[in-house]
């Protein structure tokens, strides 16, 4: 649950890699989260976050910095709220 | 111990009046797919009517430990004493409110699975008909009102064997559908439509007025039964949509769609969790997955027919 709101300096890593089972069926990716018990429909963005780019603490302009060309406004505003959405769901936390 | 140890043959290999009274007295003992169920009943007039749906059905004897007691009395409703009500209990416990004495065989069936539902959590549970052909199985899963079992009395009688038209029943961590055949609910316009269907389909007498509209109860077809036994990898699922007029439309979808439809049309999905999880993705993986709307059943079952012998062919 979303506690406190996103600021610049807000970071996030993901829960540990063992915390999730992936079936992976691209363009979909489906996670298993075991700590919770709760299956969720990912999309690849998603999966990229909580494998990759989320294993160290980062806030999102170095989020961002991944993909250079969604430096648009509009591309930061879905990143905040993905961030928000997987946060809600327990699979990244705050750092 | 193997339930073919304790195999005494076919229920019709008893007389009715035999059957009547092992249903009246001590129990009989049935096999019904994976489960062995001790079945007695104390309502009249109902026997004749098991005896014709159960007919198939393998005999089991009284050593086997049976997976549930299930027993359905005849009640009168207190205060209202005039009023004649059935009583299902499983295991000497009373799931639910006595229910009319005209539904006793809705009664019995629902409770049958009310039994399954909650007590086998050694498989998965899936809200699917299952049939199989070409030994393969297909999976029909879908929320109440989507005609899947109309689907499923349908293609029973067009060549396929029936597992269930509720229960798709599946171990954890194994890849083979477990038939349970069983009388098949149909409900109110459903009924005629396979009485024309299936003019010598076994189909009961229809109750009105119960919770879901007037029911009938077909039974599975003879060989349905006699390969209860047999088990069968999954080849498609599909999930069906039943909507008047509409045109025969029979589309591919993801496997990312399939997986978390067939997940959301599951029993005890969130109960099994992980196990859950993986036999999904495992069922999915392996079958093609396509989304039916349609609205003539024999349309529906010739081209479900055709996919099944191109896919085996």
């Amino acid at each position: 649950m979303l506690t406190e709101p996103v600021s610049g300096v807000t970071r996030w890593r993901s829960t540990a890699p063992a915390d999730i089972v992936w079936f992976d069926v691209p363009p979909d990716f489906i996670a298993f989260h075991r700590p919770s018990g709760k299956t969720h429909f990912l999309n690849e963005a998603s999966k990229l976050l909580l494998n990759k780019l989320l294993s160290e603490p980062k806030d999102l302009g170095e989020i961002l910095d991944v993909f250079p060309s969604n430096k648009a406004r509009r591309h930061v505003e879905q990143m905040r709220d993905l961030l928000v959405h997987l946060e809600g769901l327990g699979l990244i936390k705050r750092a | 111990m193997t339930n073919e140890q304790h195999n005494l043959g076919k229920v019709s290999d008893l007389s009715q009046q035999d059957f009547e009274g092992l249903l009246k007295g001590p129990g009989l003992g049935l096999q019904i797919g994976p489960f062995s169920a001790r079945v007695r009943i104390e309502v009249e007039g109902l026997s004749d009517l098991l005896y014709d749906f159960y007919r198939d059905h393998t005999l089991l004897d009284s050593e086997i430990v049976h997976s549930f007691h299930v027993r359905l009395q005849h009640k009168r409703a207190f205060p209202r004493l005039y009023r004649r009500t059935v009583r299902f209990t499983v295991d000497g416990r009373k799931p639910h409110e006595d229910m009319p004495i005209d539904q006793a065989l809705p009664v019995f069936e629902w409770g049958l699975n009310l039994v399954v539902a909650l007590r086998s959590h050694s498989f998965l549970m899936l809200h699917s008909a299952v049939l199989e052909r070409n030994d393969k199985a297909l999976l029909l899963p879908a929320m109440p009102g989507h005609g899947k079992s109309t689907l499923c009395a349908g293609m029973s009688h067009r060549g396929w064997r029936t597992f269930s038209d509720e229960f798709g029943l599946i171990r954890p961590g194994t890849q083979e559908m477990i038939p349970v055949p069983r009388p098949m609910a149909l409900k109110n316009e459903s009924i005629q439509i396979i009485r024309d269907f299936a003019p010598d389909a076994f189909i009961g007498p229809a109750t009105p007025n119960t919770r879901k509209g007037t029911v009938a109860h077909l039974k599975p077809t003879t060989d349905s039964i006699a390969k209860q036994n047999t088990k069968a990898q999954v080849g498609m699922i599909i999930f069906p949509k039943w909507v008047k007029e509409a045109s025969l439309n029979l589309q591919p979808i993801s496997k990312g769609e399939s997986f978390m439809l067939l997940a959301t049309n599951a029993f005890n999905y969130e109960l099994l969790g992980e196990a859950a999880f993986r036999t999904v993705g495992d069922l999915v993986e392996r079958a093609d997955c396509y989304r039916l709307v349609y609205s003539d059943l024999e349309e529906a079952t010739r081209r479900l027919n055709d996919l099944a012998d191109t896919n085996a062919s």
